[in-house]
């Protein structure tokens, strides 16, 4: 597969050049043979799905992982870049999601952290504090910056300005091409527009810029040429100029889209009875700056999906109902009563539980063995007045291990010994043992192998065929719609749309493809409309 | 084979490893310190031990739950200063006996309100509190020390029960209690989650702010009643009184596997810890060693037992993973 497309016809030599690379981790192949081509100067938009293999390249350009095959040439030359001390050499510099710069520090200093500029001879361990702040200056008033925000501590300056630090830390070290990871996620729009406008004034002196973003509306007018990655396999690239947002989003999603959507889906031969009773309303919810005025009702028996991208408030959404985030306003109904949850136990006595996202980090209690892990949602079950009756918890863990069908040698095995996926239907355990009638799964198959998604898969359907109900949070656009009766699309905090999903639909891939194509527009920005 | 799995599941009972290491002082005490095998000494040496027993009992519910309390020792001071000061005021021996728990708890709710519901660290929170409750015993203090030889009071450290020093056997309960509660009660399995992962035992519906002010809570308890005792036993409070101790806890409770990130520990493990110091020190002075090296002595002990037990879980684990 050559990046070189035949609508490309600059001769140019190219600036980086990622060739047929592969990188491998334990259990996926993250990147399979992808390919790369940036030019000198342009604006190039790496675009795909969570789990394209965007941030994969991204981290192998920037020297963070080695590839397993495949070259990375820059200016022409193959280069081994082992680090990012050596990518920053080579005039790659990385700007990550994650804010790295030091909050405590003023600007200048964190633009030379560990690099500063030496007094005198090199070699010297006394830094030229006015050579940097000479250079620093230099470099903010290209951007139009004030000066006295450079001896500020970056705490006080806001997200924009904090990202324009990161660029000139970048320029400071005569960086030719710039890779940007989201800068203008969490930026407001007027921020965002002058963030998009500096970047533009970058590239016309000369620098190049690898932008991976989220909101598709902003690659016209910024952006030159576009690549798409889609299951670590290279799709496409093509000049901005020649394309549109619908065009590009169907090749993000244009997959095999019918068989994991057929995994998931419910064998439903008739829709929920129109008198299937509402079990949770909520109205209104808010949260200053992650959540705006949402409202969404859940009925007996149905699984609602929510979908939107990383940041767009739908994990937020379900911490509000659960208690685990404080609201400023909104209104939360379920069972037959309105509830404020202050935390988590109180949604679980109401009967709402949450099986969060992040395994590793939200969901298992690493150090406990697999019983404990099940029966900490409601411990009270298992004992008797005052003690904790060890034979009863056994034997209820017991029984979630034969029923979910967990592979664990018993429940007095350490729960960080399991798979994955094993790790998730104990979470899922977890959730049925407190006995509640609203499960809300955040990414539940996320970093779990196909035959234990179909196991989850299963698990949700028996949920909500007892005439309980789910609500799902993910990522993957087959799964959610496959899974879901409805789903709700999130974007910068609101509702930004509700499909209902037709009976039948996930057996039709081109349904499927085309309603894939609806949340991604709902969730980025774009048209709906053909 | 067989004999493998044995030593395993051996060593993965509570306090295995701190066990074996005080057999095995015990058995060097008997041949290097010929005093040491006496009714008389055996019997003080546990007395010695009640008030690192009952203090690191405190601390191990703190260190179980992933926090550090080192203000106990001074709680220890002031406990005991308020309840001699009551006693000397007139007040009858029980209403004292209250007045220095009471005292501990308060301090341990100080600190619980600091940490929990104001966010302080606990590290420097108690830090603050070890500082200020010092500086409460060295003013009650200050003119004279608080002496008290009510009968009834000192009868707490010197009497006995059937034979058996009434000290040891208040210990002896509190271990008990305190070790049910933390192996077998709800709440003491909580303590575990939130040292283990806060994040995920919030979300999965323990109440991890209560579960943390509690510890704090025990924590207090539990110095002032060693703060009590002490002053039971020495029949009076100096301005001094405690200063120390919160290491010397930390220590027993690190010897008996308890971990500074949270999680692990147990109050067997901590109690045997407590004792192995307590046989280290009787030892070396019967010996005759210069009292410097037992602090030497014991920093080695104390590195060296932390290697053995994180060499020990990696094997159990290693074991386990096959």
């Amino acid at each position: 597969m050559n990046a070189r497309s035949s609508r490309d016809d600059d001769a140019r030599p190219y600036l980086v050049e990622v060739r047929n690379v592969t990188k491998r981790f334990p259990g996926v192949v993250a990147l399979g043979n992808a390919s790369l081509a940036i030019r000198p100067g342009e604006v190039h938009a790496l675009l795909g799905e969570n789990g394209a293999g965007k941030s994969t390249l991204i981290k192998l350009l920037s020297g963070v992982y080695k590839p397993d095959a495949g070259t990375i040439l820059v200016n022409g030359e193959p280069r081994n870049i082992s680090s990012p001390r050596e990518a920053q050499g080579l005039g790659i510099t990385t700007i990550y999601q994650e804010h790295t710069l030091a909050a405590d520090l003023s600007p200048i200093e964190n633009i030379f952290l560990g690099r500063e500029l030496r007094a005198g001879r090199s070699g010297s361990i006394l830094v030229n504090r006015s050579a940097m702040r000479a250079r620093a200056q230099e470099l903010w008033a290209q951007f139009g910056g004030d000066r006295r925000d450079l001896s500020r501590p970056v705490a006080e300056l806001g997200g924009l300005k904090q990202r324009l630090i990161e660029i000139i830390k970048a320029l400071a070290f005569e960086a030719t091409l710039v890779i940007m990871d989201e800068p203008t996620a969490q930026l407001p729009d007027d921020e965002r527009d002058t963030l998009l406008s500096h970047i533009r004034a970058m590239r016309d002196r000369g620098v190049a810029v690898l932008l991976v973003t989220h909101r598709l509306d902003e690659l016209a007018g910024t952006v030159d040429r576009v690549t798409v990655f889609r299951d670590g396999q290279w799709i496409d690239t093509i000049p901005m100029a020649e394309t549109n947002v619908d065009a590009i989003i169907r090749k993000m999603v244009g997959r095999d889209v019918g068989s994991m959507a057929a995994a998931a889906a419910r064998s439903l031969s008739q829709s929920l009875p129109e008198t299937a009773p509402e079990v949770l309303s909520v109205t209104g919810l808010s949260r200053r700056g992650v959540l705006n005025n949402v409202s969404l009702t859940l009925r007996a028996g149905e699984i609602l999906g929510i979908g939107g991208l990383a940041g767009s408030g739908r994990t937020e959404l379900a911490r509000a109902i659960i208690g685990a985030d404080p609201i400023d306003a909104g209104e939360i109904w379920a069972n037959g009563r309105t509830i404020s949850p202050a935390s988590p136990a109180e949604a679980v006595r109401a009967g709402i539980f949450m099986v969060p996202e992040e395994r590793k980090v939200l969901g298992i209690v690493a150090g406990l063995d697999v019983a404990r892990n099940i029966t900490i949602s409601a411990p009270g079950k298992i004992a008797s007045s005052t003690f904790v009756q060890r034979r009863r918890e056994r034997s209820v863990a017991a029984n979630y291990v034969d029923e979910l069908r967990i592979k664990t040698r018993g429940p007095a095995e350490h729960i960080e010994n399991l798979s994955g996926g094993n790790q998730q239907k104990v979470l899922f355990a977890r959730a049925l043992f407190s006995d509640p009638n609203i499960i809300i799964v955040d990414e539940p198959t996320q970093g779990i192998d196909v035959g234990a998604k179909t196991e989850v898969y299963r698990l949700i359907r028996n949920f909500v065929a007892k005439g309980r109900s789910v609500i799902v949070i993910s990522s993957e656009l087959p799964e959610l719609l496959g899974l879901s009766d409805r789903v709700m699309v999130m974007r910068e905090g609101r509702k930004a749309g509700e499909l209902s999903v037709p009976i039948g639909a996930a057996a039709d891939p081109a349904q499927m493809a085309e309603m894939q194509r609806q949340v991604m527009a709902l969730a980025t920005g774009g048209n709906v409309g053909k | 084979m067989a004999s493998k799995i044995n030593l395993r599941s051996i060593l993965r009972i509570e306090g295995a490893t701190v066990f074996f290491a005080l057999a095995l002082l015990v058995v060097f005490s008997s041949i290097f310190a010929p005093s040491f095998l006496t009714t008389e000494n055996l019997s003080n040496v546990l007395v010695q031990s009640v008030f690192v027993v009952i203090l690191g009992i405190g601390i191990t519910y703190v260190l179980i739950s992933g926090g550090i309390d080192l203000s106990v020792g001074s709680v220890m001071g002031v406990a005991a200063a308020i309840c001699v000061f009551c006693l000397n005021a007139g007040a009858p021996l029980p209403f004292a006996l209250l007045a220095g728990l009471a005292t501990g708890a308060a301090a341990g709710l100080f600190n619980a309100y600091f940490i929990v519901v104001l966010g302080f660290a606990d590290f420097i929170a108690t830090l603050g509190t070890l500082s200020l409750m010092r500086g409460v015993v060295e003013l009650m203090t200050a003119n004279s020390r608080l002496n008290s030889q009510d009968p009834g009071f000192m009868t707490l450290a010197a009497g006995s029960v059937g034979g058996a020093p009434l000290a040891v056997i208040i210990a002896l309960i509190v271990a008990l209690v305190a070790g049910v509660i933390l192996a077998r009660t709800t709440m003491g399995r909580a303590v575990y989650g939130v040292g283990l992962n806060p994040k995920s035992s919030f979300l999965a519906g323990v109440l991890v702010r209560r579960v943390r002010f509690s510890v704090f809570l025990v924590s207090g308890i539990c110095a002032g009643l060693a703060g009590i005792l002490l002053a039971s036993r020495l029949s009076s409070v100096h301005p001094a009184m405690g200063t120390g101790y919160e290491l010397t806890a930390i220590a027993a409770a690190a010897l008996g596997g308890a971990s500074l990130a949270g999680g692990r520990g147990s109050v067997l493990g901590t109690a045997l810890g407590a004792l192995f110091l307590a046989v280290l020190q009787n030892t070396l002075s019967l010996m005759s060693v210069n009292a410097f090296w037992f602090q030497i002595i014991t920093g080695v002990i104390i590195v060296f037992a932390v290697l053995l037990d994180g060499g020990i879980r990696r094997f159990l684990n290693q074991r386990s993973m096959v």
